[in-house]
């Protein structure tokens, strides 16, 4: 299933790639919260987090050589947050880029980590490809925290109306994430 | 309840949402169908993911927090560029870094030495006949060209002289740097607004900068806009006259 933005993020990467920096402002507008998000849950600190998006960012900069797009940019994007993550941690780093293979010789709590790690890289990833619409409901409830009330308020609907897109926009979440197919 | 409606509901029903005999339906239908069981499953899966997420109020200027990144960034190159080669001048790495945040950001147009120019108050006495025109800068969006920072410095300087000979000429009205990250489209579709949060583009140009100047008439108008250094880096400039209001038009 291949939303418009996720093409739309391609095309952005390619361009970072080619030198238009610019495009690079673009991700990192859309990005940046989701990714502060799950380097806060991967580094279990707040604090941490705002220094590791500038550092996943530069890194986004530095490896845009990298970029093959054959995975999707929100993917290949996690995967560098994953390793930053790791870095910042100071634990054993799985080696290549690509390999999903866990480190048995890495200590308790990076092994915690990788245990759950591709879980919540699928789950961040699926919601970095969500159509905007349905990402902005899902980021002001689970990113933001915040009730349905005042999530009306912000996209401008009535509660219930925000109800709706909450639970549509979790079922289009679940079917990029999950192994079944969207009905 | 089909396949499709169930999923529909799955979130709804994951929340307890449910009116009972809805609720009853989605029951019976997962107990019977294997791929409806697993997005179930796999909602609930999620439901725990997200719900372990610590939420935190969105930050404060997003776009600020881009501009401290390109500026990392360009620190980390001019470090690297500066451990190369040994310049018998000392710089100001803060300074320097601004500038190349600037020029890398909008393409190698307008300088950070603009911001410092403001005309002398009550400097020249202003021709009767003088009008005012408008020098819009612009470069093409995608950078290609990669100014080192020996580079950066030589530029600045061209434009600090350009517009220092202006003033003094008492030609320099107004010089501004636009702010790249923060620039919106506003257009009207469909009697709604719609507003796109980038600067906007005219063919693949992104305006950088203006200037406004004053000249006696258009031929000196042009001069100005020709010895303007930015046309030399590869950049565009769009020169327009002020219209003059005269007790006649009113």
């Amino acid at each position: 299933m291949v939303a418009e933005n996720t093409v739309d993020d391609d095309a952005c990467m390619r361009r970072v790639r080619a030198g238009d920096i610019h495009a690079l402002a673009v991700l990192f507008e859309r990005h940046s919260e989701l990714v502060r998000a799950y380097c806060r849950k991967m580094t279990r600190s707040g604090e941490m987090a705002d220094d590791l998006v500038q550092d996943v960012f530069l890194r986004i900069l530095k490896y845009r050589d990298s970029y093959r797009g054959e995975s999707s940019f929100a993917t290949w994007m996690f995967k560098i947050a994953y390793r930053a993550c790791l870095d910042q941690l100071g634990k054993p780093r799985v080696d290549s880029l690509d390999s999903d293979v866990e480190d048995p010789g890495a200590s308790s709590s990076a092994h915690g980590l990788l245990e759950s790690r591709r879980e919540v890289d699928r789950l961040f990833a699926a919601m970095a490809q969500l159509p905007r619409d349905a990402y902005s409901v899902l980021q002001l409830r689970w990113l933001r925290g915040l009730p349905y009330a005042a999530i009306a308020q912000e996209l401008g609907c009535t509660e219930s109306a925000a109800r709706v897109r909450s639970h549509r926009a979790m079922e289009r979440l679940r079917a990029v994430y999950g192994s079944v197919p969207e009905a | 309840m089909n396949c499709e409606e169930v999923r529909e509901h799955l979130s709804d029903f994951h929340e307890g949402r449910l009116d009972p005999d809805m609720a009853g339906s989605v029951d019976e239908h997962v107990a019977r169908c294997e791929e409806c069981r697993r997005a179930l499953q796999g909602m609930r899966e999620m439901y725990g993911l997200l719900g372990s997420i610590e939420p935190s109020p969105a930050s404060a200027a997003p776009t600020r927090r881009f501009a401290q990144l390109m500026e990392a960034y360009q620190l980390g190159q001019a470090a690297g560029a500066a451990s190369r080669t040994r310049s018998p001048r000392s710089y100001q790495p803060r300074w320097l870094a601004m500038v190349a945040t600037l020029l890398f950001v909008i393409g190698g147009a307008l300088g950070y030495g603009l911001r410092d120019w403001r005309p002398a108050p009550g400097a020249v006495l202003l021709h009767e006949t003088d009008s005012e025109y408008v020098l819009l800068v612009s470069s093409a969006g995608d950078a290609s060209a990669r100014t080192s920072p020996v580079e950066t410095r030589a530029r600045v300087q061209e434009y600090r002289e350009w517009a220092g000979a202006l003033e003094e000429r008492g030609k320099l009205i107004s010089a501004e740097k636009l702010d790249d990250a923060r620039g919106w489209s506003l257009r009207n579709r469909d009697s709604r607004t719609e507003v796109v949060s980038r600067p906007p583009q005219r063919g693949n140009q992104v305006i950088g900068g203006f200037f406004v100047v004053r000249a006696a008439d258009d031929v000196e108008a042009l001069e100005i806009a020709r010895s303007c250094p930015h046309l030399v880096h590869g950049g565009d400039i769009e020169l327009r006259a002020i219209e003059r209001t005269t007790p006649q038009t009113d």
